[in-house]
């Protein structure tokens, strides 16, 4: 073998020894990496869970509903803050988010199988649509009473809270976004929809988005910074849905900035946002 | 067309009841020519075919009539207008699977006909049918046009197509996929559910009736308002469901589940989530099941229990059997995971009663796609997506597919290959499956699916999910 064919396995074998000379994280410490997603079943009657390795140790892939789920062929990028909780799916929790790239990683391609332990809770992060265990009494009755199962369970949506006595509040809202994407989540979008109706019940002088691109600063010094226009497209997207919703476009006032605040490697997930501001 | 009527298919008969009573068909615009070719909205959308058209009734319409039939216009029964028309082979794609070219303009254009850039440019690989080669019809005329191949969607049971989504805030006002806001009438205003179409491209029942009878009617000029109020009244009261099976007996009634036959339909309430333990998408097949520890007398008796039995077994199956769905994009990359394990149920079937997905649900399920998929009978096309635009989740930015679907409306390369999910009511009575006919039968259709998930089903397993979705 030649000198250097040789190079790049001692290389490796170096940068091996120095992850394993550091410590394990503990719980306040950060991390920022790219790596591939790895699936795990969890039995045949749960849903599979996610964790991603980096530096020896794993971490679990856990977003807010419907923010975005890891996806084999993809990579994530994994940013956030060690906590305390229980390690989920063999890995440690952490207060941040993961964001599936959208670039094809078909390297990215583990499904373990069952292991006869790694098991997640009923209605856990991993477990959110079928285990409803608020309807098993229905769904009893159900049996015995045949015709109630073809009457919807879903609930009817809760009333608008009463608008508060004048001088009306000013009122605003954060929406994070993944990394390079402009796509809400769904929970934060409710909340944006009752804001919107609440602006448009007093008739909101002003509806104020502020905007921004963002980056991060990965564990090997690496930035990642987002695409050009992103805040702008941020902006435009919920001016376009703020409108949708029936408040009037030439009142509504988009404040973008495409500079990035410098990343820091910790918090830079929640540079990665919208503030959407109402001005009686 | 009385208030209510059944139709023979060849499991049973299809039910089919108009909630607002009998129907004067004469001289009524859904069931009247409207164009140049003699086909009215009934040619495609046969009430003894769940609205939709069966091969069956296609292939029976071709010997009846010599290929004469309107049912055959050169527009879009035949595999291409260019083709001579008297001749079996230059309607092959109808005649066989069912489908009907769908020709949609390249560039695409926005709702108000503006052009639109898209992310990616269509090349042809091949195209037995020679339309999209074509120098009258293709994609190098000068009207450049790309030329698909899909069935009719079951015109019924429409309020479960129309209504938005309850109970699954914000989606009742948000696509689900990329959370912009739904798209809305443009006469009313309101957001609308994007369920009519397998693209979603028409909005409403209106612009829909407006679009098929200029493209597949050749009418000239937009249907009156006075006709087109009379067909989406039609089309709003109009519920089939299969209602006896050869081998299960009378479907409904007491004793039976409650979610099968139109009336539980027409009673139902439209556009609600039902993966969960109580709705099971159509309702509990139990008193199939508790039917199967009586005693017997007959060997008729005993063939229509153990029919039941399987019946109720499939849904089951259906509703609880969980695999693993993966590389089904616009499905796992809409936020899920991939992959994501689910039941046909609890996973994309899940709208209570009518079976769609209530999301709404464009997903590129492998079908117009390959290698997922293998039409040798279909155009085959080759998506190349700009270096700058998200690549389609699983297939990147070079993509062959038979339908890029969505893509055709949107220009966006990670809608390539994605269709709507359909409803599954009056299955029995509405063959071959899928939007682009890929299932010659029931059997076919379970068989794509386990394929393409590796699902392991027994033959059992197979067979009764067959009889479930025969019931339906």
């Amino acid at each position: 073998m030649s000198c250097r064919a040789r190079l790049p396995v001692l290389v490796m074998a170096s940068a091996l020894v120095a992850a394993a000379a550091q410590a394990a994280p503990a719980p306040g410490d950060a991390v920022s990496f790219i790596a591939c997603p790895i699936a795990r079943d969890t039995g045949p009657e749960t849903d599979l869970c996610f964790f991603a390795e980096h530096r020896g140790e794993r971490f679990a892939l856990l977003n807010p509903p419907d923010t975005g789920g890891p996806e084999l062929g993809h990579k994530v990028l994994v940013e956030g803050v060690v906590t305390d909780k229980p390690r989920l799916c063999g890995g440690l929790q952490l207060e941040g988010r993961f964001t599936p790239l959208r670039e094809l990683s078909p390297e990215c391609n583990v499904l373990l199988p069952f292991d006869g332990k790694t098991t997640i809770a009923a209605g856990s992060a991993f477990s959110v649509v079928q285990r409803r265990t608020g309807l098993q009494e229905l769904a009893e009755r159900a049996e015995r009473e045949p015709a109630i199962s073809i009457l919807p369970v879903t609930q009817p949506p809760a009333p608008a809270p009463p608008l508060p006595p004048k001088p009306y509040p000013y009122r605003s809202l954060t929406l994070d976004y993944l990394f390079d994407s402009d796509r809400g989540q769904g929970p934060q979008l409710s909340e944006l929809i009752a804001l919107v109706d609440y602006a448009k019940a007093i008739k909101a002088q002003r509806l104020i988005i502020n905007t921004r691109r963002a980056a991060s600063r990965l564990d090997d010094g690496q930035v990642l910074t987002e695409t050009q226009g992103m805040g702008r497209r941020r902006a435009d997207k919920l001016t376009a849905i703020i409108s949708g919703l029936g408040f009037s476009e030439d009142r509504i006032v988009a404040r973008v900035s495409e500079e990035p605040p410098a990343p820091d490697g910790r918090d830079d997930w929640r540079a990665r946002r919208a503030v959407v501001t109402v001005e009686p | 067309m009385p208030a209510s009527a059944d139709y023979p298919n060849e499991t049973g008969r299809l039910g089919v009841i108009n909630l607002s009573g009998p129907v004067v068909t004469k001289g009524h615009p859904f069931f009247t020519p409207l164009g140049a070719n003699g086909r009215a909205c009934v040619t495609c959308h046969q009430p003894g075919d769940a609205m939709s058209v069966s091969v069956k009734t296609i292939q029976e319409r071709w010997t009846a009539t010599g290929g004469k039939d309107p049912l055959f216009a050169a527009v879009d029964g035949s595999n291409c207008p260019s083709l001579p028309q008297g001749e079996a082979k230059s309607h092959s794609l109808l005649l066989k699977s069912g489908l009907f070219r769908i020709f949609l303009p390249f560039p695409p254009k926005a709702a108000d006909g503006s052009a639109m850039e898209p992310e990616f440019s269509i090349e042809v690989v091949r195209d037995p049918t020679g339309c999209n080669t074509d120098p009258v019809y293709g994609l190098e005329s000068a009207n450049p046009m790309v030329s698909v191949f899909r069935r009719p969607r079951p015109l019924a049971n429409v309020k479960y197509l129309l209504e938005l989504p309850h109970g699954v805030p914000p989606n009742d006002k948000f696509f689900f996929n990329d959370k912009t806001l739904l798209p809305k009438d443009p006469e009313t205003g309101r957001f609308v559910s994007m369920q009519l179409l397998s693209d979603g491209r028409q909005p409403t029942l209106r612009t829909q009736a407006v679009e098929a009878a200029v493209n597949h009617l050749q009418k000239v000029g937009v249907p009156s308002k006075a006709d087109l109020d009379r067909i989406i009244a039609f089309e709003k009261q109009i519920y089939v469901a299969q209602v006896q099976d050869i081998d299960g007996g009378a479907l409904t009634g007491a004793g039976s589940p409650p979610g099968l036959g139109p009336r539980a339909l027409a009673d139902g309430q439209p556009a609600h989530l039902a993966n969960n333990a109580v709705n099971r998408i159509f309702g509990t097949f139990k008193p199939w099941l508790d039917e199967g520890s009586l005693p017997a007398a007959t060997p008729a008796e005993r063939k229509q229990r153990a029919f039941r039995a399987s019946a109720a077994r499939g849904a089951d199956i259906f509703w609880r059997r969980r695999f693993v769905i993966k590389d089904v994009g616009n499905y796992n990359s809409k936020g899920l995971s991939n992959p994501f394990k689910r039941s046909c149920g609890s996973g994309c079937h899940n709208t209570l009663l009518a079976g769609m997905d209530l999301a709404p649900g464009f997903m590129d399920l492998g079908l117009n796609t390959h290698p997922t998929n293998e039409r040798p009978d279909l155009p085959l096309f080759r998506v190349t997506c700009k270096a700058s635009a998200p690549p389609q989740a699983y297939l990147g930015r070079t993509i062959y597919t038979y339908d890029p679907g969505r893509a055709l409306i949107t220009g966006k390369c990670v809608d390539v290959g994605s269709t709507m999910t359909q409803q599954m009511r009056g299955l029995a009575a509405r063959a071959p499956y899928f939007t682009n006919g890929s299932a010659a039968n029931l059997r076919e259709l379970v068989d794509y699916y386990d394929r393409r998930f590796n699902i392991g089903y027994s033959e059992q397993d197979k067979q009764d999910l067959v009889n479930f979705m025969r019931t339906l």
